[in-house]
């Protein structure tokens, strides 16, 4: 009898099962999803409403935070400065994480073992934490303007605080993993067999990642950028602490409306043009992409 | 039956009230315990919570609202602690800024849950139309007799209980001696080494009427002030955010000149930064009352809330707060150490304070604000 009861049933009863312990595996992220279409929906629905300065927010169906939005100049180019960061700093991140994961994916033992470390203490290490301690490194004081001036490369110090470069490299420092990490994953599923078979039938060693390890590492390349992009656009404590308050974003823009001016709707609709028009953005390059991958592989 | 049995009833008895402390103390003198340790046991913690009972106010809670940081530890040191300690009342404290405390008061509109809000003057005018706040029955608040007339904020619905001032602030190693105008702000000598407040702070919009003031506007036209906030832009080393950055800032001789809250580096000046604030401005400063109001259908009981507000209020109380974070006082009854009134503003003082408009400034808040941004950050 104990042994007819672990007899796996019909095929059928068997796909059920196994369909049933894929989805039940999807709950914690329908938990997610849920609390999620909330958030949207009442943002959504926020972003709709009327706002005065002596009553706050008041129920209405309007569309005039979005036009304030749209037809402010001043506020479109925070939107677009915040796009131009976010391209900028995951572009650097491109260029400065392929390398590394690319070493990571060909190194063993321990090598392999300290460059994961290396990557992965950033994520360790509290957001704010960090970008104190970049602080304090670009400081006129700091480690980076001592050793110029030390080294005689600049007789004053560089004034890198305060500025977009400021933020740009502690954000590069933020999402660095979120490069690496994608594309090192990608590069070590690449059979070495193919390189050999490329290398054997006489491809240089150029040739060899620019036509067989480079397109088969796009995917990495395509979900490292996605995030990066993303977690960019949307970065707050950077531009807070290292921008000094002259490096105005999305995200501190938003801040404003919504905690100090209790102007909800227009924060509502500000965070909804942000992460609409991103999602729009990332939509058309991840079809661009797979378009060239497609491509690629005809 | 034995002595550790006894005095289990013993105790029993005093938290039923059966017997009074004065008869605790026999009986346990008769179970052969000396007085030594009769005052030993009277100190220990579980007496002092059934004493607590006998005060007034034992078995009430009320929750309150105000600042986090170091105005809430000073609030918390000088009000909270002794109240509890008098009254026996429980205080539940929740923190917030005056706009998260703004949030709250209306997003609890149809059922409050807080029983004090302390807030800055704009936020009891916020919130005073929309019938959120209860007007206060000064006859039940015994210190509100001695405060001035212009602590009284919307018609009785808050009462200031302090005053921070928002002015210059100078770096001691560059002036010698205090700067005398807001004017000095613009001096060409600064360039990136002056300091104002992010825009999402009050003192932002005393900078932006300093400014409309000094280019010959007010502010119910500031539009000269915002052509002078584009001339400031090449002084700005960094928009004042956060305490401790500003102050190394400063120390380091990176910052000569800011605007900012006149209280704000009390710790550091005391750890010896050279930094210091002058109320001695041609032009003035600007006042804001701290106030105390209660919402409209609390949930505790009303004659402890009543209470605390005449705490907050008493002398002594405001006497701790000047000594402990150089909050202006605004009891007249309350005697402020000399070296101390130099930090805060005093009555006198306090009529050369730049008046503002806060009606018309909630209604131009948002203007402002992002006229501000663009002014300095473009």
């Amino acid at each position: 009898m104990a042994s007819s009861a672990r007899q796996p049933g019909s095929p059928r009863a068997r796909r059920l099962r196994e369909a049933l312990t894929a989805y039940a595996l999807l709950l914690p992220a329908a938990f997610f999803l849920v609390f999620l279409v909330i958030s949207v929906v009442f943002l959504i629905r926020f972003s709709l409403n009327g706002w005065d300065p002596g009553l706050g927010m008041y129920p209405s169906l309007t569309l005039s935070n979005y036009g304030d939005f749209i037809s402010d100049p001043y506020f479109r180019g925070i939107f677009l400065k915040t796009l131009r960061l976010a391209l900028v700093v995951t572009l650097v991140a491109l260029v400065l994480g392929y390398p590394y994961a690319y070493l990571l994916s060909i190194s063993r033992g321990v090598a392999r073992n300290a460059l994961l470390l290396i990557v992965i203490v950033p994520l360790l290490i509290d957001v704010l934490v960090r970008a104190y301690g970049w602080l304090i490194l670009l400081g006129d004081r700091g480690l980076l303007n001592q050793t110029l001036m030390a080294s005689g490369l600049r007789t004053e110090p560089l004034q890198i605080l305060y500025t977009e470069s400021s933020v740009i490299i502690e954000l590069l420092h933020e999402i660095l993993p979120f490069m690496i990490l994608p594309i090192a994953a990608v590069l070590e599923k690449i059979d070495p067999s193919l390189k050999e078979a490329g290398q054997s039938l006489g491809a240089s060693k150029l040739q060899t990642f620019l036509r067989i390890t480079l397109p088969m590492s796009l995917p990495g390349v395509l979900a490292g950028t996605l995030l990066c992009f993303a977690l960019s656009a949307s970065a707050f404590v950077a531009p807070l602490v290292l921008g000094g308050g002259k490096v105005m974003v999305m995200s501190l823009l938003i801040r404003t409306q919504l905690s100090v001016l209790l102007n909800w709707p227009f924060a509502a609709a500000e965070s909804i043009i942000l992460v609409a028009l991103t999602l729009v953005i990332l939509y058309f390059y991840t079809r661009a992409s797979r378009a060239g991958l497609n491509w690629q592989r005809a | 039956m034995k002595t550790s049995a006894r005095l289990d009833d013993l105790f029993a008895d005093l938290a039923r009230r059966s017997i009074s402390r004065r008869e605790f103390g026999k009986r346990l003198t008769a179970l052969g315990l000396g007085s030594s340790a009769v005052a030993a046991v009277l100190a220990s913690s579980d007496v002092r919570g059934v004493a607590a009972q006998d005060k007034p106010f034992s078995g009430k809670t009320i929750r309150v609202q105000f600042w986090s940081g170091p105005e809430g530890d000073n609030i918390q040191k000088n009000v909270v602690d002794p109240f509890v300690e008098e009254t026996g009342a429980e205080v539940i404290v929740e923190y917030g800024f005056t706009s998260g405390s703004i949030a709250k008061v209306r997003a609890q509109a149809a059922d409050p849950q807080l029983d004090v809000v302390l807030m800055d003057d704009i936020g009891v005018m916020t919130v005073a139309p929309e019938n959120l706040l209860t007007t206060l029955d000064l006859a039940k608040i015994p210190n509100a007799a001695d405060i001035d007339k212009r602590f009284i904020v919307s018609d009785g619905k808050g009462i200031g209980f302090f005053t921070y001032v928002d002015t210059i602030l100078f770096n001691t190693t560059a002036y010698p001696t205090p700067p005398t105008t807001w004017r000095d702000l613009w001096d060409e000598k600064l360039r990136n080494k002056a300091s104002v407040p992010t825009s999402n702070q009050t003192p932002a919009l005393h900078v932006i009427i300093a400014a409309a003031i000094l280019g010959g506007g007010d502010q119910m036209n500031p539009d000269p002030g915002f052509a002078l906030l584009e001339q400031l832009r090449p002084n700005i080393r960094v928009l004042a955010e956060n305490t401790s950055q500003i102050a190394e800032l400063v120390k380091n001789g990176d910052i000569e000149l800011l605007s900012w809250t006149s209280y704000i580096f009390r710790d550091y000046i005391q750890q010896g930064y050279p930094i210091e604030n002058t109320f001695k401005l041609k032009e003035g400063v600007f006042a804001t009352p701290g106030c105390a109001c209660i919402p409209a259908g609390h949930p505790g009981p009303q004659d402890v809330a009543e209470a605390f507000v005449n705490k907050l209020l008493d002398p002594k109380a405001q006497e701790g707060m000047a000594e402990g974070l150089w909050f202006g006082p605004t009891n007249s009854k309350a005697v402020i150490p000399e070296e101390t009134a130099k930090r805060v503003i005093t009555f006198a003082e306090l009529d050369n304070t730049i008046p503002v408009d806060l009606e018309h400034l909630l209604k131009v808040r948002q203007d402002w604000i992002t006229r501000y941004d663009r002014a300095l950050i473009g």
